[in-house]
């Protein structure tokens, strides 16, 4: 018995090494983000290769569907957004797997229309969170032509934004990336808690031999 | 072949798990003193084995050593398989919490099956033996096709318009049928010359 355990965990533990651990994946995960009135995304194997002509469904709240898009043969999809409100993209593959990315209502831009129905989101806009919204509505007061310039002002800021948006983006999705990596220590925690528990199992059932 | 949370309907993941628990539990009551070491190190190489994956076209598959345990454990093969689709699930996120008795069931069945179908063959005595390789070799070849099947079952049950796909996917797997097959085959052959206790003794299924 002895010699067949070393011979096996030693099999167990090269072969996690042989294999390159970069390449190892099996989960599908998805990525998307707002880039000026875009809603830009790609799904992926954690491996990063990419699934292709998947179908990407985009949910507002209540699950309702908004967009329903195919991603195209590098697994990157986009649409124009329409609606500013908290918006699930989620991916389902036939086969099995499933993947959500959550772009939440901050990250669109504010002179988008809000979601018709959703009355507990406007709320939120009126309390003063829109700096275009609240001087729009202050310039009122005073001069129309006031209202034109913070609006002409506020799209100049917001095209300014754009490249850093970009950046934003990019950096989420590597970081989202790097976290799906599968880490060595994964590998051996699993394989430590699997021959633990058996450990425990033999614990057991040596107790149980004594007692008879 | 793991099925990720929220892709299955409400019965067919109460059905499934319900089956699996029963088969854990059929598995525990004949796990004996001899076989917990065994079960516990062919758990790790289960857990290992769907790390090595092969890229095949667009899709990319796994190992699953299915047929392997089936095998060697025998109804066994149910623990050691929900002890390592547990840890695939919490450290690599494959599969699913909701959706672990109906992997565990997909691939125990397969195993159970397999076991049933070749290890006779290997402990035949008198009369012409059966070679270890070739008896490896079918059991691979053959748990990993059933372990498919019922992951196919699984997805068609639960009402999904997945006909085509479904299809796809096994397609895509044919090619890791035959080198689960390869593997499997070297496996039972090489433990048969090192170890041949280990597969003579059939206290598993009795």
């Amino acid at each position: 018995m002895k010699k067949i355990f070393i011979l096996v965990t030693g099999v167990v533990f090269l072969s996690g090494i042989i294999f390159p651990l970069s390449a190892l994946a099996h989960k599908v995960k998805i990525f998307a983000a707002v880039e000026g009135k875009s809603i830009d995304g790609y799904a992926y194997y954690t491996s990063s290769s990419r699934p292709k002509n998947v179908k990407i469904i985009l949910a507002g709240p209540g699950g309702k569907v908004i967009d329903e898009l195919i991603s195209n043969e590098q697994g990157e999809f986009d649409t124009e957004a329409r609606y500013r409100v908290d918006t699930l993209v989620k991916l389902d593959s036939a086969d099995g797997h499933s993947a959500e990315w959550l772009i939440t209502k901050e990250e669109f831009p504010a002179d988008l229309p809000e979601y018709p129905g959703a009355g507990e989101t406007l709320k939120d806009v009126n309390t003063g969170q829109e700096p275009s919204t609240s001087l729009a509505e202050a310039a009122t007061g005073n001069a129309v032509s006031l209202a034109a310039d913070t609006k002409e002002l506020a799209a100049l800021i917001r095209s300014e934004l754009v490249p850093l948006q970009k950046q934003l983006a990019q950096l989420r999705a590597e970081l989202a990336e790097q976290e799906e990596k599968k880490k060595l220590q994964d590998i051996l925690g699993g394989i430590g808690y699997l021959i633990g528990l058996a450990g425990i199992a033999s614990y057991i059932a040596a107790r149980r031999r004594k007692e008879h | 072949m793991h099925i990720a949370d929220g892709v299955l309907s409400g019965p067919v993941i109460a059905v499934s798990s319900t089956l699996a628990l029963a088969g854990v539990g059929i598995g525990l009551s004949k796990v004996d003193y001899d076989t917990i070491p065994k079960a516990g190190i062919l758990s790790a190489t289960f857990f290992v084995a769907s790390l090595m994956h092969i890229n095949i076209g667009p899709s990319s598959a796994h190992l699953l050593l299915t047929g392997l345990l089936g095998l060697l454990l025998g109804w066994t093969a149910f623990p050691a398989l929900a002890a390592a689709l547990l840890m695939q699930t919490l450290f690599f996120g494959y599969g699913g919490l909701t959706t672990l008795g109906a992997n565990t069931l997909n691939a125990g069945a397969a195993a159970v099956i397999c076991h049933a179908l070749f290890f006779p063959f290997i402990r035949k005595e008198g009369g012409r033996p059966a070679t270890p390789f070739w008896i490896g070799f079918w059991a691979g070849g053959i748990g990993i096709l059933l372990n498919g099947l019922f992951f196919a079952l699984t997805l068609f049950l639960s009402d999904r318009d997945f006909g085509e796909t479904i299809l796809a996917v096994l397609l895509a797997h044919l090619p890791i049928i035959v080198i689960e097959a390869f593997v499997t085959g070297s496996a039972v052959a090489f433990l048969k010359k090192v170890k041949p206790e280990l597969l003579q003794k059939g206290p598993l299924v009795s």
